[in-house]
């Protein structure tokens, strides 16, 4: 046994100080037995490696989670997980520190405000989570160099039939409805230049992201001529 | 209009660099993690349960402006100091020894398992099942990708110690298949 023997597994990691790594891969070169070790440690670890991999593969396969992820929908995840924290910051009402929500009473100050909207300017904290909040949808308009954001109903809600007030407590009622500029979810680049969308999070009221859409953004002509 | 408009006070770059962020690591760690867990004897829904904590934490850690470095080791200690608190509350597969869950596993053949030959792999399942608990966690989380330094911070034991036990544990493994 020579003396780089006890340091063969921490160079095969490549933990080792790089001076002393020099000395070890020049003795390697000379030393056949340890080599020879080198060799076995390196089967042992693949070995371990490719045995645990195989295990942990085969225990996730076996069955499927419930409630799993698939890495398709990663981009959603990220989403949701940003819903998740901005609705945090609406129901302790920092709002303001977050570009894209609006609170209950920014959002009805630029809309016809309706009765669950009041409901939630009386009680907040306990009634936001019950009360569906109209589709207002938050927009990221650049214009002057300054980022603003504008709310607006889109016009469909003024024709589907509105729900009947005060009925909205239904628990599969979503509790919140979020939306996010492409190039907050996205990293720069990933997003063609011309090509612009919000992503609509809807959450239940256990703070689950219950629906995601994706929604191209309109142009200012194009919103215009919706408006009108 | 001006009543409509709320000025930006968080900046948007900054956001952006977060979801970035947290993409990217999601992509990376994601599988590691769920293996170390199972291996560690978490159920496939235990071990989901577990990643989206350890990731809404990680989010958490990062939205209120916590440290970017060692964030590898952040939410494997996050994950694993989970995993040993559901140990304690429910001590069920826990307590059965590794090898037997692994026997339970191997019944299910996959294209991974057949890979191994089937005498190696016997010999490895059976000197697996000698090596004590804290050497499993370093090989696991070496298997993972972890540096010594890191394994270090996830068990919150110093780095030579992580040196020491990676080395015995895989002198136990070599001993023990290659005779």
């Amino acid at each position: 046994m020579c003396e780089f023997s006890q340091r063969l597994i921490a160079w095969l990691d490549g933990e080792l100080p790089e001076g002393e790594a020099g000395k070890m891969k020049r003795h390697l070169a000379d030393c056949a037995q340890c080599r020879g070790q080198v060799n076995v440690y390196r089967q042992a670890s693949d070995g371990f490696e490719a045995y645990s991999n195989a295990c942990g593969d085969a225990a996730l396969a076996a069955r499927p989670g419930r409630r799993s992820l698939r890495p398709a929908r990663m981009i959603s995840v990220a989403a949701a997980i940003a819903a998740m924290v901005a609705a945090l910051f609406l129901f302790t009402g920092r709002v303001r520190h977050w570009a894209v929500v609006g609170t209950a009473a920014e959002i009805g100050s630029s809309t016809a405000p309706s009765q669950p909207l009041k409901m939630a300017q009386q009680e907040p904290a306990r009634q936001l989570a019950a009360v569906a909040v109209p589709r207002a949808v938050p927009r990221v308009v650049k214009s002057k160099g300054a980022e603003r954001i504008s709310h607006h109903v889109p016009d469909r809600r003024a024709e589907a039939p509105r729900p009947q007030e005060g009925t909205n407590l239904l628990p599969a009622a979503p509790a919140v409805e979020i939306s996010i500029p492409a190039d907050a979810i996205f990293p720069p680049g990933a997003v063609p230049a011309g090509v612009s969308f919000t992503a609509d999070v809807t959450m239940a009221s256990d703070g689950s992201a219950e629906q995601i859409r994706l929604r191209p953004q309109l142009t200012e002509f194009e919103r215009k001529g919706a408006q009108r | 209009m001006s009543g409509d408009s709320v000025r930006l006070s968080l900046p948007l770059p900054r956001l952006r660099t977060e979801a970035c962020e947290a993409t990217h690591l999601y992509r990376e760690l994601r599988r590691p993690l769920l293996r170390y867990l199972v291996c560690l004897g978490l159920s496939a829904d235990e071990a989901q349960d577990v990643v989206q904590d350890a990731f809404l934490s990680l989010h958490k850690h990062l939205a209120a402006g916590g440290s970017q470095e060692n964030i590898r080791s952040w939410i494997f200690r996050v994950a694993h100091n989970q995993a040993r608190n559901r140990q304690s509350r429910y001590e069920r597969r826990f307590a059965a020894p590794l090898e037997e869950r692994i026997d339970a596993i191997a019944d299910e053949s996959t294209p991974e398992s057949a890979v191994l030959e089937q005498e190696k792999f016997q010999q490895l399942r059976k000197a697996i099942g000698l090596l004590t608990e804290a050497e499993r966690e370093c090989l696991l989380l070496r298997a993972g990708g972890l540096r010594y330094r890191e394994i270090g911070e996830v068990l919150g034991v110093p780095t030579s110690t992580v040196a020491d036990t990676v080395d015995r544990a895989i002198k136990k493994l070599a001993e023990r298949c290659n005779v």
